[in-house]
């Protein structure tokens, strides 16, 4: 096979052309397809991780062990209790960080993908590389099966002539805060259990202060 | 001519960043829920309980090491909302 040529990584010998030096970059239009797509779900794992990163720095301490989430990061508030004989006892109030900050936790609501498609060779297919399959399910499989080989097509209908050569993939992607996770949900209702409230040494009054 | 929008990547969040996200803590008197500002607590002004009318004080010098930490993320939303 000559360096410009290129047999559109068929294995099979079910059908072989010589395609220009323009077609080297074609793929099998699931490829096409299914690329963005991978790409949204990887977004979304990034953004999971993200989230997964938020609750480590900002709800837990940390320690000497990265593999350790250390202690619950705690905010304290003061509360003053009047007690019956006039004096006021302090509570202090330990309540944990993350109940304090909104938590980012984003999905990806709905994504729309537009892009050219230029299909450059179909090809017959066999189902060589499936799974073992039941004899009625390999004749189904093998019916009319075919491989689009395709490349990423211009924009005809741009304006200029570099936007119409140019290869796009218009995508528009809408992002909502996510549902609070199931885990997510308990790992909070176990830090509502972690509040405590603790009593802190009596002071006086002021007004009593005044008296003496 | 019907306009054409620009290719590119178009992404809209809605994600807000002040604390009606937040998850809140129970009252330690009433049980409601409080969900403080975060611009309340890092001017470090008493929180109040909307129910009963609880009044927490937060202790600065305690909690100073996740004030800083509330005050960095505040800076980024910030930052965010400009870029």
């Amino acid at each position: 096979m000559s360096e410009d040529s290129y047999d559109g990584g068929s294995d099979d010998g079910l059908h072989k052309k010589r395609m220009t030096p323009n077609d080297d970059h074609a793929l099998s239009l699931y490829q096409l397809i299914g690329a963005p797509l991978h790409a949204l779900v990887d977004a979304e794992r990034q953004s999971t991780q993200a989230t997964a990163d938020f609750l480590r720095e900002f709800g837990f301490e940390g320690g000497d062990d990265p593999a350790e989430l250390g202690e619950l990061r705690m905010a304290r508030f003061r509360q003053p209790v009047r007690g019956a004989n006039g004096e006021v006892q302090d509570m202090l109030v330990e309540v944990p960080f993350l109940s304090l900050v909104p938590i980012p936790a984003l999905q990806i609501r709905d994504a729309t993908l537009d892009f050219n498609v230029k299909i450059i060779d179909v090809r017959g297919c066999h189902s060589s590389g499936m799974p073992e399959l039941e004899q009625d399910q390999v004749s189904f499989s093998e019916q009319n099966r075919v491989d689009l080989k395709a490349t990423l097509g211009r924009d005809a209908s741009a304006n200029t002539r570099a936007s119409r050569s140019d290869i796009h993939i218009r995508m528009k992607v809408n992002v909502e805060q996510a549902d609070m996770p199931v885990g997510l949900s308990r790992l909070m209702n176990i830090m509502d259990q972690n509040i405590t409230t603790t009593a802190l040494p009596a002071r006086r009054l002021p007004e009593q202060d005044d008296e003496d | 001519m019907k306009k054409q929008k620009p290719a590119g990547l178009d992404t809209r969040t809605q994600w807000s960043g002040d604390n009606s996200q937040a998850g809140g803590f129970p009252c330690p008197q009433c049980g409601s829920n409080i969900r403080p500002s975060l611009e309340r607590i890092l001017a470090r002004q008493p929180v109040f309980c909307s129910d009963c009318g609880l009044k927490l004080t937060l202790e600065s010098e305690s909690s100073e090491p996740a004030l800083e930490l509330l005050q960095d993320m505040q800076q980024q939303i910030r930052a965010a909302r400009k870029g």
